[in-house]
């Protein structure tokens, strides 16, 4: 379980970009995180994966209180974070194999498993045949599916995703939403930053939405009264 | 290179460290350091080893000259330097401080001032040569040697008394300057490794900023880091030192070859001995183990600027 209590951020001397939030994340939970531009979604994604520290507030983790944890046990609780970045943030001297394969080496995987578990993986999101090229000679469609599998590698607890399917057209869109549904049916906790409103629409999920650093959590909509008004076909 | 150099680091070295400018320069700055300790520490050493032999030669070895002429300016005669030579001689058997006493004769007078006046005996035969007599002292205290120096000037007017201990002070205090001088280099170069190292790792890490960035919030452990770093400077620092060692060594033997043919007694020897090159390849491996000590404390404390 994840929780945040009265967080707030700011950068350097600027004003509050997040302002008390407060949410909890179940585990096995599925979220979207929305908001307009600038509302502070990615900067509340890298509290999530403890790539900043907040202002102020506490934050609990998996139990543990992060403020009360020294850095080598932060570490190993980052490695139970997926993160796919706005930006994919690929190593770009490494090859889409190496840079997939990141996580399980810092979690010391055998050389035998890397190389299996990575090849089925970019199979997967068919990129089987790019396996050996670096980032900068892959599209951005197929730099952001590296990104996606670097971030599933490691079947990690729970994964936040910055705007995953942004680049990607529907038939990959929904194939990565399918993928990610999947992961969270197997128990991995969800956080899907987007400002895509059919993708939203199309699967029952909580919203966080974000708006002048304040953030309210929305139910999903009731799927039965969808079905009554015809509006989902079974 | 790149190929040579993917062959002895492990899988788990993924940021190109050495692919950026700058590794060259690295390199070669850490030869060089190397290169100017091992030549300074081995001059240091001949050094010693100079000291040693010229202290165990000449430091209890004293010398009393009488000069041919008495304080008049006469010549003295033959039978008054022999009884001179007499007289301190039973002088000196009878002290407790002096032994193995030896008078010199003419021959081996005349074969001193030989440097100073060629092998022309036609000179020498016009010259009237001092007398010498050298014995040991027991020990150098200021006491015996004043006290000796008395009574010989009472036998034999103008006779002086040299215990070569004041040349030897002088040539020891030079010494000591040089060694100190070296001392101070060899620090400086020290010192100028460490900030060397330290700013070239800082710099690497700027350049890797966001790999670092990257990699720290994928939960690599700031040991994870270090070894990236450990791995890029073991691959430059180790053939560097070697180098650094080696060039300075062949220098040394061309130096020394070279002051073996001219037969330069009195000059520090250069030829060094097995056991002394083994103490020299000391200075590569402090080199070595200081940029790894530095390296890495550098890099952890760079990590911890990051949450
Ligand atoms: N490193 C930073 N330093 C200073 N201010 C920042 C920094 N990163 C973000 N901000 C500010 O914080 C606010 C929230 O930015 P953030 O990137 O979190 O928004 P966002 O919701 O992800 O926007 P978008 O949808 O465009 O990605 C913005 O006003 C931005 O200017
Ligand atoms: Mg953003």
């Amino acid at each position: 379980m994840i929780k945040f209590a009265h967080i707030g951020l700011r950068y350097g001397i600027g004003p509050e970009v997040l302002t008390d939030i407060n949410f909890t994340l179940e585990p096995g939970s599925f979220h979207f995180l929305t908001g307009p531009s600038g509302s502070g979604k990615t900067s509340l994604m890298s509290l999530l994966y403890l790539g900043l520290r907040p202002t102020r507030g506490e934050i609990s983790m998996f139990g543990n209180d992060v403020k009360s944890l020294d850095r080598d046990q932060m570490a190993l609780l980052r490695q139970k974070i997926g993160v796919v970045f706005q930006d994919f943030r690929l190593l770009n001297n490494l090859t889409a194999f190496e840079n997939v394969a990141l996580p399980l080496r810092l979690s010391n995987k055998s050389e035998k498993q890397i190389k299996s578990d990575v090849s089925e993986l970019l199979e997967w999101v068919e990129l089987g045949d790019y396996m050996h090229r670096l980032p900068m000679t892959l599209s951005g469609g197929q730099q952001q599916r590296i990104a996606i599998a670097r971030a599933v590698i490691s079947k990690p607890r729970m994964l936040l995703a910055d705007e995953p399917t942004g680049n990607l057209d529907d038939t990959i869109g929904y194939k990565l939403m399918g993928l990610f549904e999947q992961l969270n049916r197997m128990g991995t906790t969800m956080v899907i930053a987007t400002h895509n409103q059919q993708m939203m629409n199309s699967f029952y999920h909580k919203k966080l939405i974000l708006n002048a650093g304040q953030l309210i959590v929305e139910e999903p909509r009731n799927i039965i009264k969808d079905i009554a008004e015809g509006e989902v076909h079974v | 290179m790149y190929k040579f150099f993917k062959l002895f680091t492990p899988k788990s070295y993924i940021l190109p460290l050495h692919k950026r400018s700058g590794s060259v320069q690295l390199f070669i700055l850490l030869a060089l350091m190397t290169a100017l300790v091992v030549i300074i520490a081995s001059v240091h050493l001949s050094l010693f080893k100079t000291v040693d032999r010229w202290q165990s030669l000449i430091q209890y070895q004293a010398s009393i000259e009488i000069p041919a002429l008495d304080e008049q300016g006469n010549t003295r005669s033959a039978a008054q330097v022999q009884q001179n030579i007499r007289r301190i001689k039973d002088f000196l058997k009878n002290t407790q401080a002096s032994h193995d006493i030896e008078v010199m004769d003419t021959t081996q007078v005349a074969a001193l001032l030989n440097p100073w006046l060629g092998d022309d005996g036609k000179i020498l035969d016009n010259i009237d040569l001092p007398t010498i007599i050298n014995f040991k002292l027991k020990a150098s205290s200021a006491d015996d040697v004043k006290y000796i120096s008395e009574r010989i000037t009472k036998i034999a007017p103008r006779a002086r008394l040299q215990t070569h201990e004041n040349w030897l002070d002088k040539f020891l205090a030079i010494l000591h300057g040089i060694h100190i001088l070296g001392v101070l280099i060899i620090i400086i170069t020290m010192v100028s490794t460490i900030f060397v190292i330290s700013s070239s790792v800082r710099a690497r890490m700027n350049i890797y900023n966001e790999d670092l960035s990257l990699l720290h919030i994928m939960g690599a452990r700031d040991r994870f880091i270090l070894k990236q770093f450990i791995t890029y400077l073991f691959s430059i620092c180790v053939p560097a030192c070697l180098l650094g060692y080696i060039c300075a060594s062949l220098i040394l033997a061309a130096v020394s070859q070279l002051l073996l043919g001219a037969e330069i007694d009195f000059l520090p020897s250069f030829g060094l001995n097995a056991h002394q090159f083994i103490t020299l390849m000391t200075v590569p491996f402090s080199i070595f183990a200081l940029t790894m000590l530095i390296g890495s404390h550098t890099v952890l404390r760079e990590m911890k600027k990051m949450p």
